[in-house]
């Protein structure tokens, strides 16, 4: 090698360190990106293709149009029966979910003795399995030996036939949703253990009854929470399908025939892929309409501590 | 750190879990653990040759696992399977996990060679060019000479009839689920009963059941003489079928028309419902319901005279260790001596994958594969293999040669066999292949309580009918030239 010449020498750009921090940001949020599109916008994206086709799961899906969704809409007696269930079940399952939330974080919020014990209690619930409670509920629900009608029983209540009845094994599915109220009084005794205490102080020396401080600031603190709230359990309501099938096949009559079962059959039992893309599309477009709906009336409604409303 | 208790608790119980021994349908005729040993065999390893993979029912942990391997290993190191160039890699899936396991398989490139599945499905996936074409195997073997399968003796006709698939064979039929009346001895002979009242006509069915079926002072039911809706009678289509009717009507080449809105059906079901156990629901209701908490089988209990059900309930009398003596006999025919004496089975086959039609493989490859599995699949039919299979088989094995050898003089198993001959699978319509479990959701209107609110049997038939014709126009509107269109 020739000592006198001069090696030409490759100049990297030199990154500027703002440019640094992006790409670092980037890789160290690359574990969760290559997550989310795998599992997520890659997933929808074929989804949307297949409502467009018919697809049988062993061949190549055919391109059909909106097909699936005209006779979703137009011709088909059974969505419209399954969607009616769903609405019934997420208007009710809903504001009941929440006040039963709220009024057991309250409870929990209480100062009694034991207050831990009793809030391991009250979440217990929501850590066992989806099935093993189902199974439970069929027992308790049970019209001649459940504990639920032999409790009934002695106030002189007839007993109800709570599954096996169509005009009630709707109720019957909400009111097991007690069962889980664990997570969301969860939530909400963690906003209410947030509102300030001088504000509580102030209306007591002010001579408010309890009552008029949990309506006027308990339950305006909290409406932050109770707007997440709506949102999920909307969301969850609209998802309905475990229950149902295994506690009453979607009937009596299918009466607790929910989407999320109508879905499950098109797209597993009869293999019509592409028609049941289409069902969760019409479900997915419902859910973001009264999100949408719901976020732009919330600024009537929800206090944001800090804010100037 | 779990406490010292806990952990002694834990073990206490595997070891009594393990202790537990499970029992066969059929009595093995040879005790194979003991002449192989119980324990899990090493799997020989494939080397170089092809890798066949068989998806079947015993896990890793389940108790069929030990015979499934040696099964397994005794065909890899065979003349044959080194000859063929090809060994087998099994693939156990719990039971619940299989069908969606399978499927998802069959959807993308990586479908196993040798695989169970429903028979009355095999025409899906032969439409489909899943499946390879067993007849023209069978065919090459005959003009080889070489030994192979005799269908028509080998396995019952309706079976075959459903594997097959314009006029070839796709598909044979693994398993038999026949299902039959299951009678209470020690019930009927306090009814002054005998084997000679066995009934062969609804008729004398329905009159047996009304001398079986008593009351307390109460008015609560005692003893059940029969629900014909119950158990594995809740399956409509055996009732239909058993009347001389059919809820389709075919033309060949996956097209079929419903045929449910018939006032003979209805005229049928109002029959069966007239059984007298059933004419009051609520009473029957609270009679089931005390089962339902429990979780015991009603027939297990010793309280019903009759019950209709498959080849799994003679393995839970035996578990159960039930004090009374019992027996079955064939379903009989409809009302007035018309009908077949039918019974729905609802059987799994075993299907052999097309590799023609697999990505990335040579001709001479995908023949070589083919030709192994068709080798796979005659070594499984043997008679030594049927009868390992039936030492961890719930179910009964459609082979009829080996059936009779292998249940030998069992009472309860001959029973079961003589009423295979009566099975039919249910049909595969393309746009309704779960048109079963639609039927029976429309049927959930019929079955209320509540006789306010309850479906007359001819609102359930039109109903279905108006179901079923829904289900055609929207998968010929999506599928302009498909199947049965």
């Amino acid at each position: 090698m020739d000592g006198g010449a001069k090696m030409a020498t490759l100049k990297l750009p030199v990154l500027k360190r703002k440019h640094k921090e992006i790409l670092l940001g980037y890789a160290f949020a690359s574990p969760w990106l290559i997550g989310f599109f795998a599992f997520t916008i890659i997933p929808l994206g074929t989804s949307i293709y297949y409502s467009l086709t018919n697809y049988n799961t062993l061949n190549q899906p055919e391109f059909v149009g909106l097909s699936n969704y005209s006779f979703l809409l137009l011709n088909d007696p059974i969505f419209w029966k399954a969607l009616g269930n769903t609405i019934f079940h997420v208007v009710l399952a809903t504001p009941f979910s929440l006040v039963l939330g709220i009024l057991v974080a309250l409870v929990l919020n209480a100062p009694v003795k034991g207050l831990g014990i009793w809030r391991t209690i009250f979440y217990l619930p929501n850590v066992v399995s989806a099935v093993a409670m189902a199974l439970l509920w069929v027992w308790l629900f049970n019209k001649d030996y459940g504990l639920i009608n032999e409790f009934l029983g002695v106030f002189g209540i007839e007993s109800i036939n709570w599954l096996g009845d169509p005009n009630v094994v709707k109720i019957s599915l909400i009111l097991m949703g007690a069962w889980g109220s664990g997570i969301t009084a969860l939530f909400f005794l963690g906003a209410i253990k947030g509102i300030p205490k001088e504000l509580y102080e102030v209306a007591a020396i002010a001579g408010t009854s309890k009552t008029n401080q949990f309506f006027k600031i308990t339950l305006p603190m909290i409406t932050s929470t109770i707007l997440f709230m709506v949102i999920t359990t909307i969301i969850g309501a609209f998802q309905m399908f475990t229950l149902a099938y295994i506690m009453t096949s979607g009937g009596p009559d299918r009466a607790s025939y929910y989407l999320g079962y109508y879905l499950y059959d098109k797209g597993i039992m009869e293999k019509q892929m592409g028609y049941a893309s289409a069902i969760s599309w019409i479900m997915f477009s419902l859910v973001l309409l009264i999100i949408y709906v719901i976020f732009k009336t919330s600024k009537k409604w929800v206090f944001y501590l800090g804010s100037n409303s | 750190m779990k406490k010292p208790s806990q952990i002694l608790a834990l073990s206490l119980l595997s070891t009594v879990l393990a202790g537990c021994s499970w029992i066969r349908l059929v009595p093995p005729q040879v005790d194979w653990d003991n002449q192989w040993g119980s324990e899990v065999p090493a799997i020989i390893p494939c080397d170089d040759r092809q890798e066949l993979n068989f998806y079947h029912l015993f896990p890793r942990g389940d108790a069929g696992f030990a015979t499934i391997a040696r099964i397994i290993n005794a065909f890899n190191s065979s003349d044959e399977a080194s000859d063929a160039g090809v060994c087998i890699k099994g693939n156990g899936v719990n039971f619940w996990d299989y069908w969606s396991r399978v499927d998802n398989a069959l959807s993308t490139n990586t479908a196993p060679d040798i695989f169970l599945h429903q028979l009355d499905e095999s025409s899906f996936r032969a439409k489909n060019n899943q499946l390879l074409n067993l007849s023209a195997m069978l065919e090459q073997d005959l003009v080889e000479a070489i030994p192979t399968f005799d269908f028509a003796e080998d396995f019952y006709p309706s079976q075959l009839q459903t594997a097959t698939f314009e006029d070839d064979i796709y598909a044979l039929p693994w398993s038999t689920t026949v299902r039959v009346v299951y009678y209470n001895k020690n019930l009927w002979n306090a009814a002054g009963l005998t084997e000679e009242d066995i009934p062969t006509t609804w008729d004398e069915l329905k009159n047996i059941s009304g001398l079986l079926t008593t009351f307390n002072q109460d008015g609560a039911m005692v003893h059940l003489g029969m629900d014909p809706y119950s158990g594995e009678g809740q399956h409509i289509q055996q009732w239909i079928w058993s009347g001389g009717y059919n809820p389709w009507i075919s033309q060949g080449d996956g097209k079929f028309t419903p045929n449910f809105n018939r006032p003979e059906i209805a005229e049928l079901m109002n029959y069966i419902d007239s059984f007298p156990g059933r004419v009051d629901r609520s009473k029957l209701q609270q009679f089931f319901s005390q089962f339902q908490v429990t979780g015991m089988d009603p027939f297990v209990s010793g309280k019903v005279g009759m019950q209709i059900s498959t080849e799994g309930l003679y393995t839970t009398l035996r578990q159960a260790n039930v004090d009374f003596d019992y027996g079955v006999f064939t379903l009989p025919k409809g009302p007035n001596n018309q009908g077949n004496p039918v019974n729905w089975s609802s059987s799994f086959s075993i299907e052999l994958f097309d590799n023609t039609n697999r990505n990335n493989l040579t001709p001479q490859v995908a023949n070589l594969r083919n030709r192994g599995s068709w080798l796979f699949l005659k070594y499984l039919f043997s008679l030594e293999v049927q009868a390992q299979f039936y030492s961890i088989a719930p179910f009964l094995l459609s082979h009829r040669g080996h059936l009779a050898t292998l249940i030998n003089d069992d009472e309860i198993l001959l029973g079961l066999s003589e009423s295979i001959q009566y099975s039919r699978e249910k049909e595969y319509v393309p746009f309704a292949p779960k048109w079963h479990s639609d039927f029976f959701q429309e049927m959930g209107g019929f079955f209320i309580i509540d006789p306010n609110t309850r479906r007359p049997a001819t609102e359930v038939l039109l109903r279905m009918q108006n179901l079923m014709i829904q289900k055609k126009t929207q998968y010929c509107t999506a599928n302009v030239n498909g199947w049965g269109c």
